[in-house]
């Protein structure tokens, strides 16, 4: 008989609970929802003739899927973890790449009929008190039937729901979700996708990858610039070919024009017609490429690149000019891939824009894609808040890592030092034969 | 939210609505709607006080589209049209009523003058060029010792395109000496400075039928804006060394017996112009060059040090000549076509305020004092030529 | 009150001087109209007297670090006077509002789009710059120091590119013309680009607590940029075009229709267009801005907003009636405009500067009613 009896008024709940049962997470749970939601979630419901209540006991055990390499996002150099479906699993992967008492998980639960766990995960001490408050409150008072996805939430809780350019960012990766964590931002994992959110998200943030961090700092400053310019092409492209083949024919060098004119011969639309057509034509290719198996898709993005484009220009459909722009176009939309649906959107405006009065209209699109960014705020942050002062050295470019010794300040609040000024030495420091120190 | 939304669709469908009925597609061109004029040339007209406006356009073929084919410039033959009228204006309106496309001036090469015409005064018809922002400044212009339709209905067996032709080879022109390619505003410029004598390149179209050739024959000079005199071609080189800048040009030397061509790599003229007491001015060129041999007649009896000597001093009195040469051409012609008097506006305003009045006696009076000093680094491959290895023995 | 309640640092306020500067120099016709090739004296002559006139804004900007320059009337004259001298300031704001619209329809006019009604261009310009006008100035301002640094380059650009045709000696013959021409030069300079400034006097509000010596390097600075621009810009100007300059619309086009440099980017005018027209597009915008501001500090609301779009309709539609051809803009521009301006940006600052002075204004701010202004 044990030493220390327990009191004689205990419920038998309690004593099963803390002395009998040997499972984590025991829940004394007092009304019927409760144990309901206990059940479907997965739990064992344990009720005792007798007692007021059930005992609610952790015995998750589903299949889910292995951590494996995430679909949406390949590096080539980086960790290849990415998120699977259960939310446990997310946190865990993410707690494990900091380890740190500030990171704080808060557990909500969203969605009246599917009732879907979300988490929140920030650090305290680092994110913005404010921004936390706005997501949580938003999160919390989300009165939806149902959350299956990162998608549904993202869409109720931004700031500009028909802006081209989204305001939350998401990723499938633990270690780009860590590192937007340590630079102040706050996650929210949803149970039952890997795809986590990330919030505030600015500009400059479409334009950085993983791996950006992990490669050279020169080589990715190039590339980075490349993204930038990569962007400008895809939105911009076919407005300026419509506007130079169609009012501004000075801007093209003779013989070009002579080759453009005899290709524009043939064909029976005009420049702009021709544009749409084949933007048209590329997001349908794009999108069967997406949904087709695996083994067809290859064969078809073959086909429809090469040949159907060969042989539009030879029937005489469009002229071979505006396919060489449409293909720069798409390739280009690829560098920057949380953009792309930005792109496509603005890549038709700047065309209508084109074609309604040329250059001009095409210069004051841009403008109006400026005006537009300037004015975005992501829970309160503006936008484009990256570019301001101390910032920018992850903007344009990519500073090395050991000089940008401050988060971003758009973000962060309160401890905002990464670490100390440091700057490599020229000359290596090599310890002498002996031992000692030179 | 509903009422934001019904709002932001109600704008949306205005300013569709606006576009579609705004369009600014009035000043929508397709490519292949347009003849592209590739050369324009005006001539007095058989009737006086008209002229005749030729224009040049590439027909641009329907060849096959699509890939494979690239259609080179052997497939574009030229389109020849022309219009009789009173004005540039009148004509052009002809040539665009008799022509299905409409006429393209942005890619036009060249603007050309038939003699006759530019004997009478073309200043007037350079006013529809330099008003429409269509026609471009920097076009060159030329006179054509003839006709100025010829030069656009020459079959040019390097090109179809004549005015393609005469663009580029300008183009390579200006490459030696600036001078020698007058764009319109080059042109406006020494128009606009009063006294200063524009001078335009000639152009002479030569040989028949398929095998026609256009060549520069020299320069023309005008006073104000109506052609006074010409210069040949061994003229035209005094005029262009004597502002400089010159590369790449080859003259050739000689002393009676022994020839050599020296190629110049770089020319350079400094100009000074200095008001005498009398009321007159001094002009002093001061030119250096640097120049390399690039053929040697003769020249037996020399040894390489004091053969490069004897080179520079022939060098030095060739280029003193050709200057001075052209220039007794242009005071007989009574044509600043050195740009003193501008040197003279610049320096010394006010005296060249009186000086204006009497500009032609003050000009055939310069005093033109010329220094040249040349110096050749460098003989290319071989040191001694053939025939003075003879004498090395 | 405060109308707008966005806040812009010093540093962006400084970029924004520059770069409205700046945007006059697309429009040197009329400053080399009567001077001709030697109209970079006058420009230079400027640079010194302006200083006294940019000191004359900045300390007003000072004295009253809350107030828009309507509210400054109020204050120095009494609120009647004041308000009367405030509509006469609308109306300035109003018609230079118009006035640089027209410049930017006509530019776009000649360069782009030479068969389309004048109208088209404008209303596109008008519905970009209400648009931004209504989400207040920080969308100008974030953006001023990027398009001051693409001015720059692109003028950089433009003298490299023109070199080789540049010829200096043009800029020669000094002094040769009757010195009331200079005078008048001299008179244009300061109001049309320099006195334009005044209207910033109504951005103050806006601006983040400054020191004294902080304003006063905002302020020169940014006038010192964009005074340089365009005194390089009518260098450039002058030296390639040499005497033929007075006789075109837009000099420094034509300037940049000549370059060459070989087959390909011989035509490339169109680009520096675009450049030109997105830098008058600002330009635009903050007059724009500052109409709004003025006429809602005149019927005392704060829903700017929504008067953003009145104001601009209004703009676009006064802007065609006040010249009946560019001919008649660019003789009144160099005859009748400087001498209509000269009251607005020279005598009524300075004269609210004597009165506030002499009435020991401002006076000092208690708590209770700074409460009341936020």
């Amino acid at each position: 008989m044990k030493s220390n009896r327990l009191p004689l008024e205990t419920d038998l709940l309690d004593v099963l609970e803390q002395e009998v049962l040997c499972a984590s997470c025991a829940k004394n749970a007092a009304s019927i929802p409760e144990l309901a939601t206990g059940c479907l979630s997965g739990d064992t419901v344990l009720l005792v003739d007798g007692c007021a209540g059930g005992l609610v006991i952790n015995s998750k055990g589903w299949e889910k899927r292995a951590v494996s390499e995430p679909q949406s996002e390949s590096v080539v150099r980086g960790p290849r973890e990415g998120f699977t479906e259960n939310l446990r699993t997310n946190t865990s992967l993410i707690r494990r790449k900091i380890r740190n008492g500030q990171l704080k998980v808060e557990q909500m639960t969203v969605g009246r009929k599917t009732q879907t766990g979300v988490c929140l995960m920030y650090l305290d001490g680092v994110a913005n008190p404010k921004v936390v408050e706005t997501i949580k409150y938003r999160v919390g008072k989300l009165d939806v039937e149902s959350v299956l996805e990162t998608g549904y939430i993202e869409e109720y809780i931004e700031d500009a729901p028909f802006s081209p350019f989204g305001t939350i960012g998401y990723s499938e990766k633990p270690d780009v979700v860590a590192a937007k964590i340590l630079e102040g931002r706050v996650a929210v994992v949803v149970d039952g996708t890997p795809f986590v959110l990330t919030a505030p998200m600015l500009f400059a943030e479409s334009f950085q990858t993983a791996e950006d961090y992990y490669a050279r700092s020169l080589y990715s400053s190039l590339i980075r610039i490349l993204r930038f310019i990569a962007f400008m092409i895809t939105v911009f492209a076919p407005a300026v070919y419509i506007a130079l083949v169609s009012f501004q024919h000075e801007l093209i060098p003779t013989t070009l024009l002579f080759s453009f004119a005899k290709a524009r011969e043939g064909t029976p639309f005009p420049a702009f017609i021709e544009a749409v057509i084949m933007v048209f034509a590329f997001e349908i290719l794009r999108e069967a490429g997406v949904r087709l198996p695996r083994p067809v898709g290859q064969a078809i993005s073959i086909v429809g690149a090469l040949i159907m484009g060969d042989a539009a220009v030879s029937a005489g459909i469009v002229g071979a000019p505006m396919v060489i722009v449409i293909a720069i176009t798409a390739v280009a939309g690829f560098l920057v891939p949380a953009l792309n649906d930005a792109g496509s959107m603005l890549r038709i405006v700047m065309m209508v824009m084109a074609a309604f009065i040329g250059f001009y209209g095409v210069a004051f699109g841009f403008l109006g894609m400026l005006v537009h960014l300037a004015t975005l705020e992501s829970f309160g942050v503006p936008y484009l808040g990256d570019f301001d002062g101390d910032d920018t050295k992850d903007t344009w470019i990519r500073m090395p890592l050991w000089s940008m010794t401050k988060r971003p300040k758009s973000i962060a609040r309160g401890d905002t030092t990464r670490g100390q000024r440091f700057i490599p030495p020229l000359r290596p420091h090599v310890p002498d034969e002996e031992g000692e120190e030179p | 939210m509903h009422a934001h939304l019904k709002r932001m669709v109600t704008i949306f469908l205005l300013l569709s609505m606006l576009i579609v009925f705004l369009t600014g597609c009035w000043d929508s061109r397709t490519i292949e709607d347009q003849l592209i004029l590739t050369g324009i040339a005006l001539d007095v007209a058989d009737d006086p006080g008209k002229i005749s406006v030729t224009a040049q356009a590439a027909n641009i073929q329907q060849g096959k589209a699509g890939s494979g084919e690239t259609g080179g410039e052997g497939s574009n033959e030229s389109i020849v049209m022309k219009a009789t009228g009173d004005s540039l204006t009148a004509c052009l309106t002809e040539l665009d009523r008799d022509s299905s496309q409409k006429l393209l001036f942005h890619h036009n090469q060249i603007r050309l003058f038939g003699i006759e015409l530019a004997e009478q005064g073309i200043k007037k018809h350079l006013d529809l060029i330099m008003r429409d922002q269509k026609a471009r400044l920097e076009v060159p212009i030329a006179i054509v010792d003839g006709r100025g339709e010829e030069a656009l209905t020459a079959k040019l067996s390097e090109m179809p395109l004549s005015g393609l032709f005469l663009g580029n080879n300008f183009e390579a022109q200006s490459a030696i000496s600036p001078q020698y390619r007058v764009r319109l505003i080059d042109f406006v410029q020494r128009l606009l400075d009063g006294t200063a004598a524009p001078v335009i390149p000639i152009i002479k179209v030569t040989g028949e039928d398929d095998k026609q050739e256009i060549k520069m024959a020299g320069m023309a000079v005008f006073h104000d804006d109506q052609m006074i005199g010409r210069l040949t071609n061994e003229e035209t080189v005094g005029y262009i060394l004597s502002f400089g800048n010159v590369k790449k040009y080859n003259i050739v030397v000689s002393d009676g017996q022994n020839q050599a061509g020296l190629h110049i790599a770089t020319l350079d003229c400094k100009r000074e112009v200095t008001l005498r007491q009398d009321g007159g001015i001094q002009v002093s060129l001061t030119i250096t060059s640097v120049v390399s041999v690039s053929e040697l007649h003769g020249f037996k009896e020399m040894k390489p040090p004091e053969l490069l000597k004897y080179l520079e001093n022939l060098a030095q009195e060739e280029i003193k000549n050709e200057i001075t040469d052209c220039f007794s051409v242009a005071q007989t012609l009574d044509a600043d076509i050195f740009g003193f008097c501008t040197m003279v506006s610049k320096k010394y305003p006010k005296q060249w305020n009186e000086m204006k009045e009497r500009w032609s006696e003050v000009f055939s009076d310069i005093d033109l004092s010329i220094q040249v000093k040349v110096r050749i680094p460098e003989t290319g491959q071989i040191v001694q030529s053939l025939e003075m290895e003879e004498n090395m023995k | 009150m405060k109308i707008d309640k966005s806040q812009i640092s010093g540093k962006q306020f400084m970029f924004m001087v520059a770069f409205f500067l700046q945007s006059s120099a697309l429009l040197t016709s009329f400053l080399a109209g009567i001077t001709k090739n030697e109209a970079w004296i006058p420009v230079v002559i400027d640079i010194v007297l302006c200083i006294p006139l940019i000191f004359l804004y900045r300390t007003l900007m000072v004295m009253f670090p809350e107030k828009n320059f309507l509210q400054v009337l109020d204050e120095v004259y009494g609120p009647v006077v004041g308000k009367i001298i405030g509509i006469s300031y609308v109306w300035f704001f109003i018609t230079l509002a118009a006035v640089n619209l027209i410049d930017i329809g006509d530019f776009a006019k000649i360069t782009f789009t030479t068969e389309t009604p004048r109208m088209v261009p404008t209303l596109i310009c008008v519905l970009v710059t209400v648009w931004a006008v209504r989400h207040g100035i920080k969308v100008i301002s974030r953006y001023s120091k990027l398009f001051t640094i693409i001015e720059f380059i692109i003028v950089g650009v433009s003298i490299v590119l023109l070199f080789n045709q540049m010829d200096f000696t043009n800029l020669l013959p000094v002094f040769t013309q009757p010195a009331i021409k200079y005078v008048q030069s001299v008179h244009i300079i300061a109001t049309i680009p320099c006195g334009e400034l005044v209207i910033f006097l109504m951005v103050t509000p806006c601006m983040k607590k400054l020191t004294p010596r902080e304003s006063t390097k905002y302020w020169f600075g940014g006038v010192a940029m964009g005074m340089i621009v365009l005194l390089v810009v009518l260098l450039r100007d002058i030296a390639v075009l040499g005497k033929a300059l007075h006789l075109f619309t837009l000099p420094g086009l034509v300037a940049l229709r000549l370059v060459n440099l070989g087959e390909a980017l011989s035509r490339m005018e169109i680009i520096f267009a675009v450049a030109l027209a997105m830098l008058l597009f600002f330009k635009i915008t903050v007059l724009c801005y500052v109409s709004t501001i003025a006429v809602a500090q005149l019927f005392g609301t704060t829903q700017y907003k929504r008067l953003a779009v009145i104001v601009g309709i209004l703009i676009m539609a006064y802007a065609p009636t006040l010249y009946p051809s560019s001919v008649e803009h660019g003789i009144s521009a160099q005859t009748i405009v400087p001498f209509i301006w000269t009251p607005f940006q020279i005598l009524l600052p300075l004269l609210t500067y004597i009165l506030a002075k002499i009435r020991k204004l401002p006076k000092a701010i208690t708590p209770a009613v700074k409460k009341q202004e936020v």
